[in-house]
């Protein structure tokens, strides 16, 4: 077996899941915040953001944004972020890190808002009340609900690491396609697929005991007095 | 044509709507029966449902794809029956936990109570 090989198709995997699962965050906490919105344009453009998000499986959204940036190549200026990828397929990687960052992001959205629910109208009317900014209003819910939602954000980005190997229908190097290449050059089936689930549990379980621990870090924050939370 | 794409020809291959529909209406039947089954023999002997809970962890922790990808390699498996494999493997690794969640929320003796009560088990 190559393990040089397979060491790229894992760190193929893993930056490709840190950029779109941080962008997807980024979307996420937008979407939620115009979810919140009391402009009808925010709102209902949030809401529709949000709908067609989830309502569309990710690997349209990412076969949609491979075939769009095909043209784009080659883009040499770009810094080469995906290990082992061709620096001509960059462009496309980056049009694939945003499409399943975009896939995820109205299931983490719908997440954010439920653990907002969860919180109260009362409390949260204390919140604005007390004069907090956005941001902290933000970290204070987020922290406040964090029990409930943690285990959920956590399941999305273990799916989200899932998402990944449809990035493989394009030349971009990760976990499945490197898996699927080792068994056309080497025919050992069985190796392969073994080494390639071993892989994506290890990866799974990474996810989940971070998810586990960030939520035992907020439970723990929570019960702190508010000036220890809010700056 | 779009007809021909989405619904196929008769006695010919589906078309993509129809084989979707297909494959999401079995996978999702089996998977939530199979399910139960499952949750059932977990909630009732604790210690069998250990290895069934590692069994479905590590089934959870394998992408769709990958899992579709392994049945593939199966001896005399058609296409579609490959997909759908992989996809009831798949959902009945998530539903079970739900399932599971909701037995164990809902003991044998307060089954046996509503049964008492004159609720019947789809009304439970």
């Amino acid at each position: 077996m190559d393990v040089s090989f397979l060491s790229i198709g894992v760190l193929g995997t893993v930056a490709i899941w840190f950029y779109s699962a941080f962008l997807s965050l980024i979307i996420a906490v937008s979407l939620y915040h115009g979810s919140l919105s009391w402009h009808p344009a925010v709102f209902y453009a949030s809401r529709f953001f949000i709908q067609l998000g989830r309502g569309i499986p990710t690997s349209i959204f990412v076969i949609s944004a491979g075939i769009i940036s095909m043209p784009l190549l080659p883009a040499s200026d770009l810094p080469k972020i995906l290990p082992g990828t061709l620096p001509t397929f960059q462009m496309v990687g980056l049009a694939i890190i945003v499409a399943l960052a975009f896939g995820s992001a109205g299931h983490l959205a719908e997440i954010l808002l439920a653990g907002h629910r969860s919180i109260g109208r009362e409390r949260l009317a204390q919140m604005q009340l007390m004069g907090l900014r956005w941001v902290d209003r933000v970290n204070l819910v987020f922290r406040e609900s964090a029990g409930q939602i943690m285990p959920a954000i956590t399941a999305r980005l273990v799916h989200h690491l899932h998402n990944i190997a449809f990035a493989a229908l394009f030349p971009i190097v990760e976990l499945f396609g490197v898996v699927q290449s080792g068994i056309n050059r080497s025919f050992e089936v069985v190796l392969w697929i073994g080494v390639g689930v071993g892989i994506y549990i290890l990866l799974s379980v990474t996810i989940t005991a971070a998810g586990s621990a960030l939520q035992y870090r907020f439970a723990s924050l929570r019960r702190q007095p508010l000036g220890g939370i809010v700056s | 044509m779009l007809e021909l794409l989405l619904f196929g020809l008769p006695s010919d291959a589906l078309g993509g709507l129809a084989l979707t529909i297909l494959l999401f209406v079995v996978s999702a039947v089996v998977a939530l029966l199979l399910g139960y089954v499952y949750a059932a023999a977990i909630v009732q002997y604790p210690l069998f449902g250990i290895v069934l809970l590692f069994i479905s962890s590590v089934i959870r922790g394998i992408p769709l794809l990958l899992l579709v990808f392994i049945a593939s390699y199966l001896p005399n498996v058609s296409t579609v029956l490959c997909g759908m494999l992989g996809l009831i493997l798949y959902s009945l690794s998530h539903v079970t936990e739900i399932q599971r969640g909701f037995l164990s929320k809902h003991p044998e003796s307060l089954r046996r109570q509503t049964r008492a009560m004159g609720i019947d088990w789809f009304q439970d």
